[in-house]
């Protein structure tokens, strides 16, 4: 099921073929890659997502780091600040970006209206046009997905801050070295291998991103946001062009298990055990120097030696992007700003420092929650006041009908934003009586017995080979965890197509059966990979002693080493149903109209009026809260799941 | 170099007290050793002393001036930690010239000083290396050498030699004293193993329980301990301990079990001011006891238990009337299990305590 969607792409990636015919695939030979290499739009949208990576990963990197240093000290309610601060990253891509879209507007958006009335940057009468300027779009590209994925590297760069022991502080003390030098000499060196990991995995998602393309920019205006799988998509089931764009994904493909497997490397070398203490952190750095000599380096892996072919191929574009990158002033004013700022911070007294951080903690908390809170809110507004300004932020009152649009920041509350939801009445008039429910509790409904049914069936499967992965000697076994790894962070729009085909001939499209079958297949390999972490955890000196005393290897497994793996079992469990749950891509391409699951649905409430703000806000509400619930309960465990268990704690 | 005072020192933890009203002076070049079992607030003094842990009570002073409320950095000392605390992403080198590159030294000065410490440390091959590679014993030069480097007013050592094996750590501890004395460096050295102690110690500060239990020599600690605790602390084996009382007439001890044993005549002054007819205890370290096959006068007939020979000396394991002795032979002297011996306690080197205060009476 892995393996086979692949194995067919890559022969339709040589052929003609489109899925709305009933012709047999043509033989074209290379014809598509010659015909892909010379198309100056798809360099064009290569180029469109090497900026984007390269804006959003190192945006994140100094936000994320940023907060890891401020949050790294003990105050009150670090927990709570912590955990909803990580909240964004647990939720789902496509509806994240459909709020966004929302605060973005142009017109009665909640960020210009800070820009106008609050900061006083911005003039009213030009507002920024943040997602309808081709210039802005991708800057508000990067500031959600910012938004989004900074507490991923700040989860990271605190597990690497904790990690560091903290008798080298205390001997740099004794040693007379500043707050600065502690920090440029200690502290960044040694947190800077996990902080790699984490750039690694937002650059591989950056590239990948589709989503948040889909729902913010739809790629435009004009081709400004247009991504590579993006433009994929719209080759593949806009155009209908199937071989082309199986050619396309697997040149994506390439590009993403190059850069997947030189992570993995990476990820194995600072491993070692878990948390990478002191000892393993200087091996790993002293290999790292060792391997200088470039061709050493080169050859030590046929994977680096296709992404340099890679860059090779995309060599003259890269100057093109870099001056694209860094002509955007404000960002090396950004990194300037941003080390100026930390070393200063380092010359005040602690108190004084602590206060600032505790200053700028609060403002990153308000930057957080402030969106969250307006969807919350706008889900509960009657539609006169959603789009009124300024803001609505208070309810005062319950609304009345007919409730008129108020000048200050108080509101309503209602419930019809969710009574639209839910049922649908006779004639679409809100005060008639119900005809039957609306399509949106089924879609939650489905979204729940997929979720669960895939999450039971991987986890259940995941046990038993986690288990034969971590207690026996299996040939190959670092390749299949290679293998596993490196399936998981393909992208889903480059896979879909031949999955889509599948479908098509079994008969499984739009059905809930498919969508299962699909997601245990993709969080399998998923929960294989974190459950044999958590095996590995289990001395197997208790199984050995069960085993002495008579009991067999399946009783061994039920009796001793399952009760004890329970939490790792149940944290597995929650990441594959978030997985399952947010999933957007694949329920989007595979399912018809109305669509089977809600992430679809959401964003689809267009009515009369044109987009129905309240009805996705409504949904929206109802959908995250699954997703924050298990992020509250699973907070100690969500820098392994993140990290597909990489990172341990 | 210089003077440490430490003045009725006192630390809590939450509302557990670490240190309690504890009081020493170390002269200007002394070696001394703070001794005790684990969580008996050594190495939280030694942390009070170097700025690590802000007291809850009382003074430090060095040279005369009061440090207690100093960050560590000014006070110029440099310690020795028990992880060795090696930046393990900089090479031994680099480690070595970090506190003279965190105070802004001259890069001559730097090199001058570091290659200084690597000769007299034997660690010159290892500079350019990376600690990763490091055995436990060259750690611990390179920490060494990053405090001497230094040449601070004082060295703070935590327990420096207990990650290293037996054979490794019987060396270091020669090369470290005769470091100290080369250098005539005040030195504080924490450790809870009393060989240490005993053999490098110019004085050394027993502590249990957070309370200070004895200051000494090595000698002083060992043949005159002041309580029970240091005495059962010092010496391996330990000191025997019986419970016992002195009869009235200062001739006779009764130990448990109603074994009497009459007053040796050189000990009658050493027992004139024990009070008589009150719970005390007995206590004699295993080489103060004789053991002979045949019987002779002041001599009591014991029963061999077991017997631990350890080459240079036989450990001999004897009950008298229930009450078990531990007895230090020639390695010629052997004894099966069940074997009647004859014992003699030397009274003149044994000790009294009293049970209830458990201070020594002799």
């Amino acid at each position: 099921m892995n393996v086979f969607p692949l194995v067919w792409s890559l022969y339709l990636s040589f052929c003609s073929y489109t899925d709305t015919s009933h012709r047999t695939a043509k033989w074209l030979g290379t014809a598509n890659y010659d015909k892909l290499l010379g198309d100056p739009d798809i360099w064009k949208n290569f180029i469109v997502t090497a900026q984007f990576t390269l804006l959003s990963v190192g945006a994140q990197l100094l936000v994320g780091f940023g907060m890891a240093l401020l949050l790294n000290r003990t105050f009150r309610a670090k927990g709570i600040i912590t955990t909803l601060i990580l909240l964004p990253m647990m939720l789902s891509p496509v509806v994240v970006g459909m709020f966004w879209k929302f605060l973005l507007d142009a017109n009665w958006g909640l960020v210009n209206w800070l820009l106008q009335s609050v900061f006083h940057v911005q003039d009213r009468a030009h507002p920024m046009l943040w997602l309808s300027d081709p210039h802005n779009a991708m800057w508000s590209l990067v500031l959600v997905d910012t938004w989004m994925w900074s507490p991923f590297v700040m989860l990271i760069s605190l597990a690497g801050l904790n990690a560091v022991p903290p008798h080298l502080y205390e001997a740099a003390e004794v040693d007379r070295a500043s707050a600065w030098f502690k920090f440029r000499y200690i502290t960044l060196p040694m947190v800077s291998p996990l902080v790699m990991i984490a750039l690694l995995f937002r650059t591989i998602d950056c590239f990948k991103i589709f989503d948040l393309v889909y729902v913010l920019t739809g790629g435009g205006p004009g081709d400004a946001t247009k991504t590579v799988s993006f433009s994929l998509y719209q080759k593949a089931f806009d155009q209908h062009n199937t071989g082309y764009s199986c050619a396309l994904a697997y040149m994506i493909l390439l590009i993403i298990i190059g850069l997947a497997n030189l992570f993995i490397k990476y990820l194995a070398k600072v491993r070692g055990e878990g948390i990478p203490d002191a000892t393993t952190l200087s091996q790993t750095l002293a290999e790292r120097t060792q391997h200088l000599p470039l061709l050493g380096w080169l050859c030590a892996s046929p994977a680096r030696l296709l992404v340099l072919l890679l860059l090779g191929a995309f060599w003259r574009q890269i100057p093109g992007v870099l001056a694209s990158v860094l002509g955007h002033w404000q960002i090396v004013l950004g990194i300037a700003l941003a080390a100026v700022a930390i070393r200063v911070m380092m010359q005040l007294p602690t108190i004084v420092r602590n206060w600032l951080a505790y200053g700028a903690i609060a403002v990153a908390t308000v930057a957080y929650l402030l969106p969250i809170y307006m969807i919350v809110a706008t889900s509960f507004k009657p539609a006169t006041q959603i789009f009124s300004m300024p803001p609505k932020f208070v309810p005062t009152h319950i609304a009345v009908d007919r409730e008129k649009p108020s000048t200050g920041y108080d509101f309503g509350l209602t419930l019809k934003n969710y009574d639209a939801l839910l049922y649908k009445r006779v004639g679409n008039r809100p005060d008639a009586p119900v005809e039957r429910y609306a399509d949106f509790p089924m879609q939650v409904g489905n979204s729940l017995f997929i979720g669960g049914l895939s999450t039971f069936l991987a986890v259940a499967l995941g046990t038993m080979a986690a288990y034969a992965f971590a207690r026996f000697n299996i040939k190959g076994k670092g390749d299949l965890l290679f293998f596993i790894l490196s399936t998981r962070m393909l992208p889903a729009i480059a896979v879909v197509i031949p999955i889509y085909l599948m479908f098509q001939s079994l008969h499984l499209l739009d059905t809930r059966i498919g969508l299962v079958i699909l997601y245990t297949v993709f969080n399998l390999s998923f929960s294989t990979y974190l459950l044999k972490g958590f095996f590995d955890d289990i001395p197997h000196e208790y199984d050995d002693a069960a085993l002495l005393d008579g009991y067999s290897r399946l009783r061994t497994f039920w009796k001793i080493s399952l009760p004890q793996a329970l939490t790792g079992i149940a944290t597995t469990a929650v990441f594959c149903f978030i997985t399952a749950w947010n999933e957007f891509a694949f329920a989007q391409v595979l399912s018809g109209s109305p669509p089977l699951t809600a992430p679809p649905s959401i964003i689809g409430h267009t009515g009369s009026g044109g987009t129905e703000w309240g009805q996705i806000a409504a949904g929206a509400v109802i959908f995250l809260i699954p997703a924050a619930l298990f992020t509250f309960v699973m907070r100690k465990h969500l820098l392994r799941g993140v990290t597909f268990g990489a990172i341990k704690k | 170099m210089a003077t440490v005072q430490v003045k009725q020192l006192l630390k809590k933890f939450d509302q557990n007290i670490a240190i309690n009203n504890t009081s020493l002076d170390i002269d200007d070049g002394m070696f001394m050793v703070f001794l005790g079992p684990s969580g008996c607030g050594k190495t939280t003094t030694l942390r009070c002393i170097a700025g690590l842990e802000i007291p809850d009570g009382g003074q430090i002073l060095i040279d005369g001036e009061d440090v207690t409320k100093l960050p560590p950095s000014a006070r110029d000392i440099a310690m020795v930690f028990q992880q060795y605390a090696i930046y393990p992403h900089m090479t031994v080198a680099e480690n070595l010239a970090f506190p003279l590159r965190a105070v802004k030294t001259p890069a001559s000065v730097i090199e001058e000083r570091v290659m200084e410490a690597a000769r007299k440390l034997h660690i010159e091959r290892l500079l350019p290396r990376k600690p990763g590679k490091l055995s436990g014993g060259e750690m611990q030069r390179v920490a060494i050498g990053r405090a001497i480097v230094r040449r601070p007013k004082v060295f703070l050592m935590d327990e420096p030699l207990s990650n290293l094996d037996a054979k490794l750590r019987t060396e270091m501890r020669a090369e470290i004293k005769r470091l100290q004395a080369d250098l005539k460096a005040t030195t504080i050295y924490v450790t809870h193993d009393q060989l240490e102690a005993l053999s490098m110690a110019d004085k050394i500060a027993i502590m249990y329980g957070g309370f200070l239990q004895q200051v000494g020599t090595p000698s002083d600690v060992y043949d005159r301990p002041a309580n029970l605790f240091v005495a059962g602390f010092i010496g391996s084996p330990a000191m025997n301990f019986v419970p016992c009382q002195l009869q009235p007439g200062r001739t006779e001890l009764l130990l448990e079990g109603g074994v009497s044993m009459p007053v040796q005549p050189d000990a009658r002054s050493r027992f004139a001011d024990v009070p008589t007819g009150t719970p005390l205890m007995l206590g004699v370290r295993p080489e103060d006891i004789a053991l002979r096959r045949d019987s002779a006068p002041d001599f009591v007939d014991v029963e061999v238990y077991i017997v631990e020979p350890l080459g240079s000396e036989n450990i001999v394991d004897v009950r008298l009337a229930g009450n078990a002795f531990k007895a230090r032979t020639l390695p010629t002297f052997t004894a099966k299990i069940g074997d009647t011996l004859y014992m003699r306690i030397d009274q003149s080197r044994a000790h009294l305590f009293d049970t209830g205060t458990t201070l020594a009476l002799t």
